[in-house]
């Protein structure tokens, strides 16, 4: 498989041909533009803390969550309170 | 009475004093919104903003006490919650899709009052620079109809611009606020990250994301942001950011060497020159050094898209979007919906976030950028010992006309070359019109150290009085 496709498979999506072509270069012009991030040389040091502090987490209380109608309702298809979706397991 | 030339201040106090009526100001806005709808700015007005204005009203008469924001409306960009309202993000993917609850934004907004006019127009999960990428056709330049508005929240700068509303919020993860404020001529501010909510809102790349106002004058904006602003249990990347204003008698511009470098031979580099020769009587100026700088756009290409990817893993033709009428099984509900339903500039996204996170290249491209943002971040930290803002041009150029970038991405992504550092280092940054070039406006940024947002409303106010755009 080649990278196109890889990737088409990683992100769940499918290109026609023609698309594929047009992507395929829009994409090696994009990578080349990424990459001068690999060339970087970091030679010195950098600590290696998150840039998002985490420190302070509301407590761990249960509270009432979004009533189901609210959570279902912009589901293209659904039936007695849940989601469907074609047959999964036979 | 005429409101489209008058801030939200000017609306807020007249309203308040009695000079004008809620309903008489929404009235007004509603009619400019169908007046103007040929630049696509504002792509709903919801129908119940005149019963509401006519509750503020109704509150302002009966003597009780009313919000800072009573009776001015404001719109929203597509991508912000608002319970029974539709969203769409721009996408024809979320066609019909109506928020189930209210975002933080919003609710913050409400309880001030204010009056949510409609939903302004944007590129496509705001990922763009020029909100040519959206289901509902192009947002025309406010100024002039053949340029874009630029992007992503093209839709709020052209609506703000145009007159169709005071104030708009927007969403900014590497420009979305700036550049088209820019393009369009008024005032756009991204703050530090974690100053605003960003629950209810459509996540692109959750740890750049910011929503914040566009409105004509720098106070309007500073305004809105501490209505908007705060920490929230729903958001646990929200911090307290202290936004009560820090006079000082002398400010101190820094002018970013390498900025300067990169600003190379494009053509607004001599307006830029003169403003700073203009700027040298009020502010003490310096050069400042942030050298990597420059490598943030490339870093940015690599952070936004591997978040987006993973953000918009959510999007499968099951719980909320549009199904693929194809879909045979599982698997084709989510490749053939996700297939249908996302545009092209989407698309390249998800693919090069899945790429940069992809075994084998995850250390060379996704690491090797969380780095050099630490670094770019260290860096900005030094600058700001030296200064209190660094100024620097908003975007390059004026607006380009409509269909000139849309085949060149990496041309396309350049708009954001001055404007993602900001969000790369989570500090605050404000465009501030400040000359026009061949008619078009141009902008000027300031950028201020992290929590430093209330030093950078003061140098931006100064400016407004002696170098802004008259």
């Amino acid at each position: 498989m080649d990278t196109i496709e890889h990737l088409e498979f990683l992100s769940k999506l499918k290109f026609s041909d023609e698309e594929r072509k047009k992507f395929e270069k829009e994409f090696g012009d994009i990578v080349s533009f990424v990459n001068e991030i690999t060339e970087l040389d970091l030679s010195d040091d950098l600590d290696k803390d998150q840039p998002i502090g985490l420190d302070e987490l509301r407590a761990d209380e249960p509270s009432p969550s979004m009533p189901r109608e609210q959570v279902l309702q912009n589901a293209p298809k659904q039936k007695d309170g849940c989601y469907v979706t074609p047959l999964v397991v036979e | 009475m005429d409101f489209s030339k008058l801030t939200v201040i000017e609306i807020r106090d007249g309203i308040k004093n009695g000079k004008f009526s809620s309903e008489e100001v929404v009235k007004f806005f509603i009619d400019k919104c169908e007046e103007k709808k040929d630049l696509n700015a504002v792509i709903e007005v919801f129908g119940d903003a005149l019963d509401r204005a006519k509750k503020i009203d109704k509150k302002i008469a009966s003597g009780q006490k009313v919000g800072v924001l009573a009776g001015v409306p404001i719109a929203i960009k597509d991508n912000i919650m608002f319970e029974g309202k539709k969203m769409g993000c721009a996408s024809k993917f979320l066609q019909n899709f109506v928020s189930p609850y209210t975002s933080t934004v919003v609710k913050k907004l409400l309880a001030e009052d204010a009056v949510i006019l409609g939903r302004t127009n944007m590129d496509e999960f705001a990922m763009g620079s020029s909100c040519e990428n959206t289901c509902y056709g192009v947002c025309h330049n406010a100024i002039d109809s053949e340029f874009v508005a630029g992007g992503s929240s093209g839709g709020s700068a052209a609506a703000v611009a145009g007159g169709l509303v005071p104030c708009a919020l927007g969403t900014d993860t590497g420009g979305s606020i700036r550049q088209p404020a820019s393009l369009n001529g008024v005032v756009g501010v991204k703050p530090t990250y974690g100053t605003v909510s960003r629950f209810g809102i459509v996540a692109f790349a959750s740890s750049l994301d910011q929503c914040s106002p566009i409105a004509k004058t720098v106070e309007d904006c500073e305004l809105v942001l501490k209505v908007i602003a705060g920490k929230d249990e729903h958001d646990l990347t929200t911090i307290s950011n202290d936004l009560s204003c820090v006079q000082k008698s002398k400010y101190r511009l820094g002018v970013c060497r390498q900025v300067m470098e990169l600003l190379g031979r494009s053509a607004s580099k001599d307006k830029f020159y003169a403003l700073l020769e203009r700027l040298s009587e009020t502010f003490d100026i310096v050069q400042v050094d942030v050298p990597h700088i420059k490598n943030s756009l490339a870093c940015y290409y690599i952070i936004a898209p591997a978040e987006a990817t993973s953000n918009l893993a959510r999007f499968d033709g099951v719980k909320y979007t549009v199904r693929s009428q194809d879909a045979k099984d599982l698997e084709s509900v989510y490749v053939q919906s996700r297939s249908e339903g996302f545009g092209r500039e989407v698309k390249r996204r998800i693919m090069l976030g899945n790429y940069v996170l992809s075994s084998g290249y995850f250390d060379a491209y996704y690491n090797k950028a969380k780095r050099v943002q630490r670094l770019i971040k260290k860096e900005f930290k030094s600058a700001f010992e030296h200064c209190d803002c660094i100024i620097t041009p908003t975007t390059a150029g004026t607006a380009f006309k409509i269909g000139e970038k849309l085949s060149d991405p990496v041309g396309m992504y350049l708009e954001d070359v001055f404007t993602v550092p900001a969000n790369i280092a989570g500090v605050p940054a404000i465009s501030v019109p400040y000359d026009e070039m061949n008619g078009l406006p141009l902008g000027v940024q300031f950028i201020a150290d992290e929590k430093n947002d209330a030093l950078m409303f003061e140098v931006a106010k100064l400016f407004e009085k002696v170098g802004g755009a008259k």
